[in-house]
């Protein structure tokens, strides 16, 4: 009997071990980020509205200059619980002013915080880790300039088995990859640089690709949509499949995307509102190439 | 008697679920007006067909009359049904859908007044009336399919 029980406590032991180590928060080797303080800031701001950092971090309802005070606001109310964007202003006592350019990357590429935290992927560092480490680079010079904000973020909302971080070490296994997610058939430079503005900083598979029971994207309906994880309604399918998107030309979606117009002069609507927004800031080979980006991806039904 | 109260019931019950899926059919309608008049002057402030001041003010002004009573087609009982996209903030905050509206309808009185003569003209007005499409959207409509 004695036995049986010391058995159970090594077991014990060393499941904890190796949940402990399969849960450790992992970093970009320290070459990677080498040039994270050399980044050019009048490049970044490209950046920064191609991640869309205003619609969650600004006060809600901000427009204009507004959209660059980055105190924090949005509340995200899902399945798993509410989430608060939190304050990525300059400052230094209540947002990022203290941080390096190192931890600034491993946030957005790894989801990890400067004391070693997993972040929960609401922020979301599942696309970013598909982006090239200079545009994080010249992000976060442009992230530099802004205004710093004096606001304190406010603490997430979420039932027990969400509130222990750790776990999303596990998640991280299964779901954070920096590979790409379309094998493109043809990849020219315009489906290349498409791709990298969907998948990595635009982040458009985040609200359009469905989510399984443990929050990770379905693969394999890339884009398809399906229920908002978010509020009532439901995310439009957005590959050439989609009764959205299946009658619209190239040149419509580039249409929608700086105008906010569909073909039929109905306006988009919702979150779209503000993602629009941010497309028209864009350079207009930007949107071209996400309009064929868009056309190339597998058809979902 | 009883059975008279009933049938008046039933009626009653029948002419609100017709009037009901009235209002939802009418709003869809008048959106609809609104998205061929902006087609028509998106289009024409962009070039892409000949400039017709005249076809001009009377998709501005037909936007404007046809929308006077929009707030009035979203009565109790209509927030579902007719495969509507209202979103339910429009009844949470009524006075705010109201106040969008007002606002629509204050830049359309100014693009009205303004008569405008040519395609740089037409932009400019648009700009602003264009713009309650989508902050209007943004927070009182939602995707249903």
């Amino acid at each position: 009997m004695k036995k049986i029980a010391a058995v159970l406590v090594v077991l014990a032991i060393a499941a904890a071990v190796i949940f402990w180590l399969l849960t450790m928060p992992s970093r970009l080797p320290s070459d990677a980020v080498a040039g994270m303080e050399s980044g050019d800031a009048a490049r970044g701001e490209r950046i920064f509205w191609a991640g869309g950092c205003a619609s969650c971090h600004a006060a809600k309802g901000a427009t204009g200059d507004a959209l660059l005070q980055l105190g924090g606001g949005l509340e995200l109310a899902t399945p798993f619980g509410t989430f608060h964007a939190p304050n990525i202003s300059p400052d230094t006592a209540t947002g990022i002013g203290g941080w390096s350019g190192a931890d600034f990357a491993n946030a957005m590429m790894k989801g990890v915080s400067p004391d070693g935290a997993h972040y929960y992927p609401a922020f979301p560092y599942t696309s970013y880790a598909r982006m090239a480490v200079p545009d994080v680079a010249d992000l976060w010079a442009f992230m530099k300039t802004l205004p710093p904000v004096a606001q304190q973020s406010l603490a997430h909302e979420l039932p027990l088995p969400f509130r222990l971080r750790r776990g999303l070490g596990l998640w991280k296994h299964l779901f954070l990859s920096g590979e790409p997610v379309v094998a493109l058939a043809a990849p020219d430079e315009r489906l290349v640089l498409g791709r990298y503005l969907v998948e990595g900083p635009g982040h458009c598979g985040e609200c359009h690709t469905p989510r399984n029971l443990i929050g990770g994207p379905e693969k394999s309906r890339w884009l398809a949509g399906g229920p908002a994880a978010e509020g009532t309604g439901v995310i439009p399918n957005i590959t050439p499949a989609g009764k959205n998107l299946a009658d619209w030309s190239e040149s419509d979606i580039v249409n929608y995307l700086e105008t906010g117009f569909t073909p039929d002069y109905d306006s988009v609507g919702g979150s779209m509102v503000a993602v629009q927004r941010n497309m028209a800031r864009l350079r207009p080979e930007d949107r071209a190439a996400i309009a064929a980006y868009l056309k190339a991806v597998p058809a979902v039904r | 008697m009883k059975k008279l109260f009933f049938s008046v019931a039933a009626a009653t019950l029948l002419f609100a679920g017709v009037a009901h899926a009235d209002a939802i059919a009418d709003r869809k309608a008048e959106m609809k007006n609104n998205g061929a008049s902006m087609k028509l002057l998106a289009q024409s402030a962009k070039g892409e067909v000949a400039y017709d001041a005249a076809a001009v003010l009377n998709a501005l002004t037909s936007m404007r009359t046809t929308t006077t009573n929009f707030a009035e087609l979203f009565p109790a009982g209509t927030e579902t049904g007719g495969e509507t996209t209202a979103s339910p903030k429009i009844w949470e905050d009524m006075a705010g859908f109201k106040a969008a509206l007002a606002k629509f309808h204050t830049d359309l009185d100014a693009a009205i007044a303004a008569a405008p003569a040519d395609p740089a003209a037409l932009g400019a007005v648009l700009a602003s009336v264009g713009g309650n499409c989508q902050s209007c959207h943004e927070s009182f409509r939602v995707m249903k399919n």
